[in-house]
């Protein structure tokens, strides 16, 4: 085999956007194959599960794995590849915390299957067939893997050696990820790479910090002023708790932060610390019922402040040590 | 009251009110109605016999609240006439009184109320005055707390003629409190309810806390407080005599009590400012030395008899120093604590005071009244012809002018105290003032302006004040320039516009009115109406052109000989400053305006023979 | 106090303040003590006497008015005007004094909130998040580079930690109530991670209270009498708290979390409660959408005249937390 990088992609439950953003490199992609050699992509290639079980432990350089754990088999591999992998990265918002495939954690098995199998309005499904893990058809039988009660991150699967944030992760952040593995450049293992230490906000070119909040209201319900910060026109924006890094692609959008990048260091639930942030900034001339108010103008809590976060968060934690 | 009740003079008559007072000093009618008692008078003996009987209870306004009484009752076992009344509004007429009255047959349903008019010379108002109800002081928890209630409670819980024989107890479990604190000036020396001390409340409380450590010597009394107020003879003896019983006494307002709510027991904060730290006392009853405040039928009671109030509510005085127990208006007096919060020697005196002021007019057979009084010339009133105005009876004092439509207003000599209000702001100039008329006054002005008018100052002053100040800088030997002419008035509301008028129109170089302090006019309400009137005066004159330098309004009063003085010396220099030619040509131009606006002067009863000048040019 | 020489008294100071704006009723005092008697503040410093200041400024004891700490420590809560019977915003009276004491160069003794320049990213939400208007975002130059960072007005700054309770990078906080400190006090002796050494039937609750929430003496004592298996933990406001600490306790085990602050219209940091009120009631939705059971947590407020209220709601909440473990909390769970 050649001196270079042995690079392995790999995508569990995930929509398959990080596996575009490694496209996305573009012309850099022949750069990155000069210094490296894709030894296993199911997105981008044709090696099988077999040929990762044939590898030798430690033989992939880096595994660059995205997606969150939902299923047995995203378990397996999870566990294959980080055996036969010297440095394995949690890679995406999904395989970092959770990102959207997390959400499913307000319910359980029974309740997702049950939307999607039988409540959703389009569903035709008569005799109520729901997946399962084994059944014997005509033809023989088959085996599905077990899809869990709880989606996982990777970091809460196998020990990761990097983390690589963001939904997707933006491509310059990647490419700068990469050159930092090709020249051996990276920090201490655990760290987060391809991103920045403070806040989106520090990037944010807003106006920011002059009023307080009136009410709340969705993206979609006002046209908001372009120049003054979000959440002091009562709009949810993560920025604040968001780790800088992306380029704020969404703010150029004049859509508010949705925290894919996840927390900086030092705040340990992003949820929790966004919620606190975001009724710190009501009104001063709110009595208790101006108060309930605004609390009740915030429509769905988890899913605004825990988008992507939830499985990470010690929200999370106290659910899975009650259950 | 039962000597009173039996003199040969007196006639009592209770529960009676009064629905109208007319008249004058020593010729009142006052329309009085007495309400039904239910119960026939000559019969009834006041046995009592029928209030057991009776089977409606409702709270006892004469016991606070605290004890209830029946719907046919005595206000109290000392009431005179000892006579029992039925409360209508909650009888239900059962007719048990009926039955258990017996052979008395006291009892008439059929009662009316019965109206009479009277003819007094005199009318004493001693209608007293209310306690303030400490609820909306929400810190101190009254009506939240069941064992914090106010002194006139206590008063009733401690007498032994009252709801409890005199054993005190307090509400929530009936014991005798081993503690307990007093908070004086609930609702006095207080910006948000009454500002004014009540003056009684500390010797009501250090007496019932002496009271009731003479009975209770274990007992622990403290009472919390701003200021002892201790004036009169032997109350500040009192007040040392309570400390050394061992009565507590702390320097610092409580900001709020707080109940224990297992033990009903309080807790008073307060800062100690003597020992400097904030305490927290328990006790277990607190007393609120509650602000006495006016009766709430004052105001009715104010228009009926026509008299005013001061700022505080109580009635007002005719003078605080020197008529204290007169009203302003003629023949009524004051006595006791409807003219303000007063102890008992205060309000006896005031009465005694009261009766011998109010003697003097009965004993008499004549009663001499001002001779320069007002006086309408019918003729002259657009009343007469039935149109509406009725200006002079607004802006009378003693509300002595009488105006009906249909008729020319009417002055009712007796009442009027000749301030000239009226004849002033009348504006048909059809009401004069006897020894004050408008003719005497031009008569006056041509006379001082007769020559070189451009060098003088017209002053004009009123009797009490600024023309005793004139006189006390004379006294005094204040040199001013001799180029004032005084013109005297009783007060600055009689100073007509059209005096001022004529007075440019004949060429005065400047010109000044002056009258008493705001709160001093002789006359009440005098001098507001002619500040009114020289505000307006001053912007219309010099719209018309005359320099503002020329007109001044000052207020001076009696012993103020020295600003009198001044203010004649800064006129004369003011005058000597203008440019004497400039103040003819502007004295040329404005003439005419003067001569339109006093085109209809001609017309008033012999001003046209006083204004003997016509217009003078001077060298 | 030695002897006050008439000599060294200034008579216009009381002027100074009359023509201050807010100074306007200073003559009206007449020295009662309500005021005095009413704040809190003398719990946490002893020389605060707002009576006693007021009456130095009458007397023109200039120096001594400003070197007390009285105006610079009021925070404007307003619990005393409309208790004074005469009427006197005490605390505009107050800022009228600061604002004297301001232009002749006299500091607040503090503390006040503090920046780290280094890690402050700008966002200004302590700016947005502060009852008193006392932060600002302004350029300032950071290890050679200009960055937009939160500054701190010594002059407005109360110290309720608000501002420290909203930043995401622990840049800005307060002396004794930093996010360590607050940690350092629910953890102290082992009390967070250590489940073993309570038995079932001495559930962990944590409390936090903030340091006004009551006025009466006695109620402060009883908070020393609980067992240990309460954890108290004192915080200068209610709006102080992180919704983090309540989750980091939970995570943990702890069975439940009672956050008290005061009365509406009582807060002493004008709107602290109100914030809090709005973090507990939301994070109390978050538990329930999560199917958690959102009544381990509570917020609950005190106010003046609620005397044994705060022992009483802890114990309450220590009754409550041990019914639902009886009846089973996993099966009363969706």
């Amino acid at each position: 085999m050649s001196d270079k990088l042995k690079l392995a992609l790999y995508w569990a439950a995930s929509c398959g956007g990080c596996e575009i953003a490694v496209i996305e490199l573009g012309e850099k992609l022949l750069d990155l194959m000069e210094a490296a050699e894709i030894v296993f992509w199911p997105a981008g290639t044709d090696f099988k599960y077999a040929d990762v079980e044939a590898m030798a432990d430690g033989y992939i350089d880096m595994c660059l794995f995205n997606g969150a754990i939902r299923t047995a088999e995203n378990e397996h591999i999870a566990k294959l590849l980080r055996r036969k992998s010297k440095v394995m990265v949690a890679f995406g918002s999904c395989a970092h915390e959770g990102c959207i495939p997390a959400l499913a954690n307000l319910t359980d098995r029974e309740g997702v299957f049950t939307r999607a199998y039988l409540e959703t309005p389009s569903t035709d499904n008569p005799e109520c067939t729901l997946p399962q893990m084994h059944c014997v058809v005509p033809e023989g039988e088959l085996d599905l893997p077990e899809f869990y009660d709880t989606v996982k991150t990777l970091a809460q699967t196998v020990k990761v050696d990097y983390f690589v944030p963001g939904c997707p992760p933006v491509a310059e952040q990647i490419w700068n990820v990469l050159q930092a593995v090709i020249s051996g450049n990276l920090p201490e293992p655990g760290s987060v790479v391809g991103a920045g230490q403070k806040t989106v906000c520090e990037e944010c070119e807003r106006i920011k910090g002059e009023h307080k909040v009136k009410r709340f209201v969705r993206p979609h319900e006002v046209i908001a002023d372009p120049e003054r910060c979000f959440l002091e026109q009562g709009i949810i924006c993560a920025g604040p708790v968001t780790r800088a890094g992306c380029g704020r692609p969404c703010l150029h959008a004049q859509m508010p932060c949705r925290g894919c990048y996840g927390p900086p260091d030092g705040v340990y639930d992003q949820g929790a610390k966004l919620l606190g942030i975001v009724m710190s900034l009501i009104d001063g001339e709110a009595d208790p019922e101006e108060v309930q108010r605004l609390v009740s103008e915030i429509v769905d809590p988890v899913g605004t402040f825990y988008r992507f976060s939830l499985a990470d968060s010690l929200l999370q934690t106290v659910k899975s040590k009650r259950d | 009251m039962v000597d009173a009740a039996r003199h040969p003079n007196i006639e009592l008559l209770t529960y009676t009110e009064v629905k109208r007072v007319e008249g004058f000093i020593g010729n009142f009618k006052v329309l009085l109605e007495q309400k039904p008692r239910y119960v026939i008078a000559d019969r009834c003996n006041g046995c009592g016999d029928c209030a057991p009987v009776c089977p409606i209870e409702v709270p006892n306004e004469f016991e606070e609240g605290i004890a209830p009484r029946k719907a046919i009752y005595i206000p109290h076992s000392q009431a005179v006439p000892l006579l029992y009344t039925i409360d209508m509004d909650n009888c239900i007429e059962c007719y048990k009184c009926v039955d258990a009255c017996g052979k008395l047959d006291a009892i008439d349903f059929g009662q009316q109320p019965k109206q009479t008019w009277l003819d007094v010379g005199s009318i004493v108002v001693a209608t007293g005055f209310d306690s303030f109800d400490p609820t909306p002081l929400e810190e101190y928890g009254y009506g939240r707390y069941d064992n914090v209630i106010t002194t006139l409670e206590l008063e009733r819980i401690n007498n032994s003629a009252g709801p409890t024989a005199g054993r005190i107890m307090r509400p929530s479990d009936g014991k005798l409190p081993e503690s307990v604190a007093f908070v004086q000036c609930v609702g006095s020396r207080d910006e948000r309810f009454n500002i004014y001390c009540s003056g009684f409340c500390c010797m009501y409380t250090i007496k019932n806390a002496i009271q009731w450590k003479l009975e209770h010597p274990e007992a622990d009394i403290t009472i919390f407080y701003m200021d002892i107020r201790t004036p009169s003879k032997g109350y500040e003896e009192f007040y040392r005599r309570a400390r050394e019983m061992g009565i507590r006494f702390v320097q610092g307002r409580p900001t709020w009590i707080t109940q224990d709510s297992e033990t009903s027991n309080l807790f008073i904060q307060a800062e100690d400012q003597s020992v400097g730290a904030v305490i927290e006392l328990e006790a277990e009853l607190v007393v609120l030395s509650t602000a006495a405040v006016p009766r709430e039928d004052a105001d009715e009671m104010g228009s009926l008899l026509n008299i005013s109030r001061s700022p505080s509510g109580f009635f007002m005085e005719y003078h605080p120093k020197l008529r204290p127990v007169d009203s302003p208006t003629d023949g009524v007096f004051l006595a006791g604590a409807a003219q303000g919060p007063k102890d008992i020697p205060a309000s006896v005196s005031q009465g005694a005071g009261a009766a011998a002021r109010a003697a003097r007019i009965l004993s008499s057979d004549t009663w001499d009244i001002e001779p320069i009084v007002a006086a309408v010339w019918e003729d002259r009133c657009v009343m007469a012809d039935g149109k509406k105005c009725g200006i002079c009876a607004t802006k009378c004092p003693y509300n002595a002018i009488i105006t009906e439509e249909g008729k020319a207003a009417h002055v009712t000599p007796a009442k009027c105290h000749g301030c000239g209000s009226c004849v002033a702001e009348c504006p048909h100039n059809a009401i004069t003032q006897m020894h004050f008329t408008d003719a005497q006054i031009f008569a006056q002005l041509h006379a001082l302006l007769a020559t070189e008018p451009e060098k003088k100052i017209v002053a004009f002053m009123c009797n009490w004040c600024s023309y005793g100040g004139a006189d006390t800088a004379g006294t005094s030997h204040f040199e001013y320039p001799p180029q004032s002419r005084g013109i005297r008035v009783m007060c600055s509301a009689r100073m007509d516009q059209d005096f001022i008028y004529e007075a440019y129109r004949l060429g005065a170089g400047m010109v000044l009115v002056s009258g008493c302090h705001p709160q001093d006019c002789h006359y009440i309400t005098g001098q507001q109406v002619g500040a009114a009137r020289f505000e307006r005066l001053a912007d219309r004159l010099e719209k018309m052109g005359i320099s503002p330098e020329r007109f001044r309004v000052e207020w001076i009063s009696a012993a103020e000989g020295a600003k009198y003085a001044r203010v004649m010396r800064e006129m004369h220099e003011t005058l000597g400053s203008l440019d004497p030619q400039a103040l003819r040509e502007e004295n040329e131009r404005v003439r005419p305006d003067l001569e339109r606006r006093l085109r209809r002067l001609p017309e008033i009863p012999d001003v046209a023979e006083a204004r003997v000048l016509d217009v003078v040019c001077v060298e | 106090m030695a002897t006050v020489l008439s000599n060294q008294l200034d008579p216009t100071f009381k002027d100074e303040v009359l023509a201050e704006p807010g100074g306007e009723h200073l003559l009206r005092c007449y020295s009662c003590g309500t005021c005095m008697a009413t704040c809190l503040v003398r719990r946490y410093n002893e020389e605060f006497n707002p009576r006693r200041v007021l009456r130095m400024v009458m007397l023109g004891m200039r120096e001594q008015v400003f070197r007390n700490p009285t105006v610079w420590l009021c925070s404007a809560c307003d619990a005393c005007y409309p208790r004074c019977p005469q009427g006197i915003h005490i605390s505009e009276l107050m800022q009228a004094i600061k604002n004297i004491g301001m232009r002749e160069g006299y500091e607040p003794p503090g503390p006040v909130a503090e920046v780290d320049d280094t890690a402050c990213s700008g966002c200004g939400m302590c700016v947005m998040a502060c009852p008193y208007e006392a932060l600002y975002l302004k350029d300032k130059e950071v290890e050679g580079t200009m960055h937009r960072v939160s500054h701190v007005d010594r002059y407005r700054c109360m110290s309720c930690g608000v501002c420290a309770a909203v930043c995401p990078l622990s840049a800005i906080s307060v002396e004794g109530y930093s996010n360590e400190d607050v940690l350092v006090r629910m953890q102290s002796g082992g009390w967070l991670s250590d489940r073993q050494a309570f038995s079932p039937d001495e559930p962990r609750v944590l409390v936090f209270h903030c340091n006004w929430c009551t006025r009466v003496e006695s109620d402060w004592a009883a908070l020393s009498e609980f067992p240990p298996n309460v954890r108290i933990v004192p915080i200068a406001c209610s709006g102080r708290v992180d919704p983090q600490f309540i989750l980091l306790a939970l995570s943990e085990g702890v069975d439940g979390v009672l956050v008290v602050g005061c009365d509406p219209g009582e807060c002493h940091y004008k709107q602290g409660n109100y914030i809090a009120q709005g973090k507990m009631h939301l994070f109390e939705r978050s538990l329930s959408q999560m199917g958690l059971d959102p009544s381990r947590v509570r917020f609950a407020q005190t106010g003046t005249d609620d005397r044994g209220r705060l022992p009483h709601l802890i114990e309450q909440m220590v009754d409550d937390v041990k019914a639902r473990a009886l009846v089973g909390a996993v099966a009363s769970e969706v």
